[in-house]
């Protein structure tokens, strides 16, 4: 599904050079289950980005769906992305200004639903992570689970393919975030392939696969005994 | 008073928020000149005259006359009335009479030869009650001889150089010799009565008592008080009270002229003007005029200037004030109050606003010529401007700063330092409204800006292309100077001009339509009754309907005079009796009968009315048609009139050049085109449209420094939204629709409450003219499209580089 062929990114400022990822190869399957996982600033989130198409590399063949993405412009970045990818942050990311219901509505909206069916697509998600009670709140008004729990039904919205999840149980406590992985594994039992990026050993060992990232290198890969 | 730590921590913060300080400084840098270059031409207009130093005490005479009901305002005065007041009225202690000569004026010296425009007839109080600064000569002896000259500085520099020329003898056009006996220095511009030349009245009256008898110029002969043909002005005692003497000169109409108004039906009274109002007042006959009405919308204009960059100001402080927050926090934390921190922000406030002083201070030499060039004034500004002007710039600096700086103090320094602190501080909703209620507040002085401008400028097409009556185009006047043989020569010259297949025909008259035509009471003969009516009068000769244009409605033209009874129009005793006039002065003449028969004067010899002519616009629009009437001349008069063709007009006009110095070799060939000098009657419309366009650029221009400023503002506050819409697979477009959403709003907003205030106040300054548009509600459409495209634009210079911006940079910016 995805594939990375000596990809590097390096981030510049004035004065100082910082090699994010150096020289990746990498493959993931559909339908798979990996967690990246590394010390802070070792270029877990650069990764993410890249397999979200949110960030181009400086070098090296990234291909999605069999197709080499490296070049393409940003509008047909953001056409795969916005059909087959979905995103999760460990700061929510929601949109203050918006409402629950509004904010799971955005990608329906940018995909040219009509209203009738927006309705009722946002309606079901909000009911599947039980947060129907909430719709009508806006993000500040919700714990930190709940806003999660908004956050995902936003990224699973429109059925994606892949799931992008960054920290997404870091700005949680213990229950919540524990709820957050039972909601993702149940997407990747339905076939959804997920990457997630965490700090948390015992979250990444619920992937099937685990990468370890260190100076924007892939040190080890760990099977999990899963496949 | 103030710790020198206030100007530190403010200059500081200045130059933390480079960005927003510099759309500041620009706006109230544009804000400042905008009222000093206003403040510089009401101060002149309104200190008009204040050059003579006796201003305060000199009031010119007008007269007010009531003719079978018809009120009539000159700024001109009868003969004797100067005199009379002065005898009767212990108030007045001088007078002075002055007479224009009509034309222009030609002097010669030896070989120099030059024309002067402005050249008076004046009694030699003149020098006793204006100011005039001798270069050379003496005022005592400056009018004292029958022969004596007085010259403008200008004028004596063309023929005399740097030389001193008392007791030099110039000569006129028929030969007749002047001794100059004085040089003043050349008026400063707000003087309303100006001239070039001077010359005693004395001759002149000595040559009207020997024309006309001793009568003419009795000043006791009550019957001249009907005749209106010079200026007057009196000099007041010093301890003369003006409202005393209006009251005692209400008795004037009484005591002289009541006799002869109750015979024909009219009435007079003398209004007084002080030399300041007499500016601002349009009585006809007056010199060129500036109007009050004018100087309240320039100042108007101006204080929409300011308030739009002051808004700008508030708006991009507050908009910061996020960004101040931790600071106030930290400050109310260490035991700050309210009021210092209010101080701290207003001393910020009054330092940009003196910042941008400073700039406006530097563009003012480069901006004033262009000011000057708008306005037709000639007003400077460097270290001899008067103090009053440099006290205003301080007001309006440090009010500027006040004004614009006490909001954002309060906003800034009434925030809760735990709130703050603890990071729980999020923007205020109320000075979100506040600050989307500025904008719409100074879109809609843009609106009603542009809409201004496009108004008066639609007006003034109007007033041009509007249908006079005849037809204006390619009609040349040339004016020819009193000289012996004049009829001869123009005869001559007339027959050789007409041989030339481009001039369809030429006609004289004693007048040009547009500069104004004498008025004259006349004798109305219907059915044994004789009423008394005032006409507007011009002389003309046959082939003038033709030259002109002017349809007859019924009976035709003169008979030409060219003929061999050339006399035909004219009766025994040399009284007309062929007459024309124009429809309005039929209907006012109201002849019940089929004969129509008028006098000019009080004559018992009528004559009688063989042609209506189709009304026309002889005067500016401003104005509607009133009563005229033609009478034929025997002789020529000096305003020639030509009919071109329309092709190959230049080498016509050389021909008519050639011809002219063949005939009238001293007089210089001067010409206007009818059409061109009816444009010219539009010039305070013209003068009005230009500096409202160029305010109305401005008012746009510091909008869009203001909204340039928000959108930035809010562009970085919705960074991350922008990044996660993005994605969520938002397209450039739909983020820059997203952006431009919110001003489109306000400009809308605006638009529409723009509408009640440009159209009462548009609808106001067309009331000024009797043919106008009407109120242009499409122009209302375009002026907010315009403001609409021009902020759509500047928001999107700002907004389309975070739309096209790759989303990572939008989330990594968290």
């Amino acid at each position: 599904m995805i594939k990375l062929q000596n990809i590097s990114k390096v981030y510049r400022t004035d004065t100082i050079e910082t090699t994010a990822l150096n020289d990746i190869n990498l493959e993931i399957k559909a339908g798979e289950f990996v967690a990246i996982v590394g010390p802070s600033g070792c270029g877990k989130t650069t990764l993410l980005n890249l397999i979200g198409l949110i960030d181009s590399p400086d070098s090296g063949d990234l291909y999605f769906l069999d197709k080499n993405v490296s070049k393409i412009n940003e509008q047909l970045k953001t056409a795969l992305r916005k059909k087959n990818i979905g995103f999760i942050f460990q700061s929510f990311n929601l949109i203050d200004e918006l409402t629950v219901y509004e904010n799971v509505e955005l990608p329906f909206f940018y995909q040219n639903f009509s209203v009738k069916e927006r309705k009722q697509k946002v309606l079901e998600l909000l009911d599947r992570l039980e947060i129907s009670h909430r719709k009508n709140h806006f993000p500040q008004q919700l714990s930190g689970g709940q806003q999660q729990r908004v956050a995902v039904a936003r990224a699973v919205a429109t059925n994606p393919k892949l799931i992008l999840a960054d920290e997404p149980t870091g700005n949680l406590d213990s229950q919540n975030g524990e709820e957050v992985m039972q909601i993702l594994q149940d997407l990747h039992k339905e076939g959804t392939a997920i990457v997630m990026v965490t700090h948390s050993p015992a979250h990444a060992k619920m992937a099937e696969r685990e990468i370890h990232l260190f100076d924007g290198k892939i040190i080890k890969s760990d099977l999990n005994g899963k496949i | 008073m103030f710790n020198n730590n206030y100007f530190k921590v403010a200059f500081r913060s200045i130059m933390k928020t480079k960005l927003f300080t510099l759309l500041s400084i620009i706006s109230l840098c544009i804000g400042i000149l905008g009222a000093i270059l206003i403040f510089l031409y009401t101060y002149n207009e309104l200190n008009y005259d204040s050059y003579h130093k006796k201003s305060d005490r000199i009031y010119r005479i007008n007269s007010n006359f009531n003719i079978n009901e018809k009120e009539d305002f000159f700024a001109l005065a009868s003969f004797p009335i100067g005199y009379l007041f002065k005898r009767d009225y212990p108030e007045v202690k001088e007078f002075v009479r002055l007479q224009k000569m009509p034309g222009k004026f030609y002097l010669a010296k030896d070989d120099i030869k030059t024309f002067v425009n402005q050249v008076f007839y004046a009694d030699s109080s003149l020098l006793d009650i204006f100011t005039h600064e001798f270069i050379y000569g003496e005022k005592e002896t400056a009018l004292s001889s029958f022969e004596s000259i007085m010259l403008a500085e200008s004028v004596s520099d063309k023929i005399f150089g740097d030389r001193n020329p008392i007791g030099e003898i110039v000569t006129d056009i028929s030969g007749i010799t002047y001794k100059v006996t004085g040089v003043f220095k050349d008026f400063p511009d707000n003087v309303h009565l100006r001239y070039d030349v001077i010359m005693p009245m004395e001759p002149a009256i000595q040559l009207t008592a020997e024309q006309r008898g001793p009568e003419a110029v009795d000043p006791n002969n009550t019957n001249l008080l009907w005749q209106i043909n010079q200026y007057c002005y009196i000099l007041l005692d010093e301890r003369a009270n003006i409202t005393d003497l209006n009251e005692k000169i209400q008795g004037f109409y009484d005591k002289y002229m009541s006799e002869i108004g109750k015979q024909i039906n009219s009435s007079f009274k003398p209004i007084l003007t002080s030399l300041k109002e007499t500016h601002f007042t349009s009585f006809q006959w007056d010199e060129p005029q500036g109007k009050m009405e004018y100087i309240y919308i320039f100042i108007f204009v101006s204080i929409f200037l300011l308030i739009i960059a002051a808004i700008n100001y508030v708006n991009l402080t507050t908009a910061c004030s996020m960004k101040r927050a931790k600071e106030v926090g930290i400050r109310k934390v260490l035991g700050a109050h309210q009021k210092q921190l209010i101080k701290q922000f207003l001393i910020e406030s009054i330092m940009i606003s003196f910042i941008s002083l400073f700039f406006s201070m530097l563009l003012i030499e480069l901006i004033l010529p262009i000011f000057n060039d708008l306005t037709g004034k000639n007003l400077s500004f460097g270290f001899q401007a008067p103090l009053i002007i440099y006290i205003f710039i301080l007001l309006i600096t440090i009010s500027i700063g006040l004004i614009s700086g006490i909001y954002p103090a309060f906003v800034l320094s009434s925030f809760k330092p735990i709130a703050v602190l603890k990071g729980e501080f999020t923007k205020s909703k109320r000075a979100v409204v506040i600050r989307k209620t500025l904008v719409v507040f100074q879109y809609i002085l843009s609106i009603v800006m542009i809409t201004g401008t496009l108004i008066v400028v639609k007006q003034l097409n109007y007033l041009r292309n509007y249908d006079l009556g005849f037809d204006k185009t390619n009609i040349l006047v040339v004016s020819a100077e009193t000289q012996a043989g004049y009829t001869q020569k123009y005869k001559a010259f007339k027959n050789e001009i007409l041989t030339h297949p481009q001039i369809k025909n030429i006609a004289t008259a004693n007048q040009v339509f547009l500069k104004g035509l004498g008025k004259l009471v006349f004798s109305v003969f219907d059915e044994g009754e004789i009423r008394n009516l005032g006409f507007n009068l011009v002389s003309v000769d046959a082939d003038f309907f033709d030259v002109m244009g002017i349809p007859f409605l019924e009976g035709n033209t003169f008979e030409s005079t060219e003929g061999q009874n050339n006399q035909s129009n004219f009766n025994e005793d040399g009284n007309i009796n062929k007459f024309v006039m124009n429809e309005t002065a039929s209907k006012i003449a109201g002849w019940k009968g089929t004969l129509r028969q008028i006098s000019l004067g009080d004559s018992e010899n009528p004559g009688e009315v063989i042609g209506v002519v189709k009304d026309f616009h002889y005067a500016s629009l401003h104005n509607p048609i009133e009563p005229l009437i033609f009478i034929p001349n025997n002789n020529h008069q000096l305003q020639i009139h030509l009919k071109l063709l329309d092709k190959d007009i230049r080498n016509t006009l050389d021909f008519i050049e050639k011809t002219w110095y063949e005939h009238f070799l001293t007089t210089p060939f001067e010409y206007e085109f009818m059409d061109s000098s009816i444009d010219s009657m539009y010039q305070s419309e013209v003068k009005l449209s230009k500096v409202f366009s160029y305010f109305a650029i401005m008012c746009i221009f510091i909008s869009c420094l203001g909204i340039i400023g928000l959108a930035i503002f809010s562009t970085e506050q919705r960074t991350k939204e922008i990044g996660i819409r993005k994605i969520l697979g938002a397209s450039k477009y739909s983020i820059l629709l997203m952006l431009n959403a919110e001003f489109t709003k306000l400009v809308f907003v605006a638009g529409i409450l723009s509408v009640p205030i440009a159209y009462f106040s548009m609808n106001l300054w067309l009331k000024n003219f009797t043919y106008k548009i009407d109120f242009p509600f499409t122009i209302l459409g375009i002026s907010f499209v315009i403001a609409w495209v021009i902020a759509w634009l500047t928001v999107s210079a700002v907004t389309y580089k975070i739309s096209v911006s790759k989303p990572v940079d939008a989330i990594r910016y968290e």
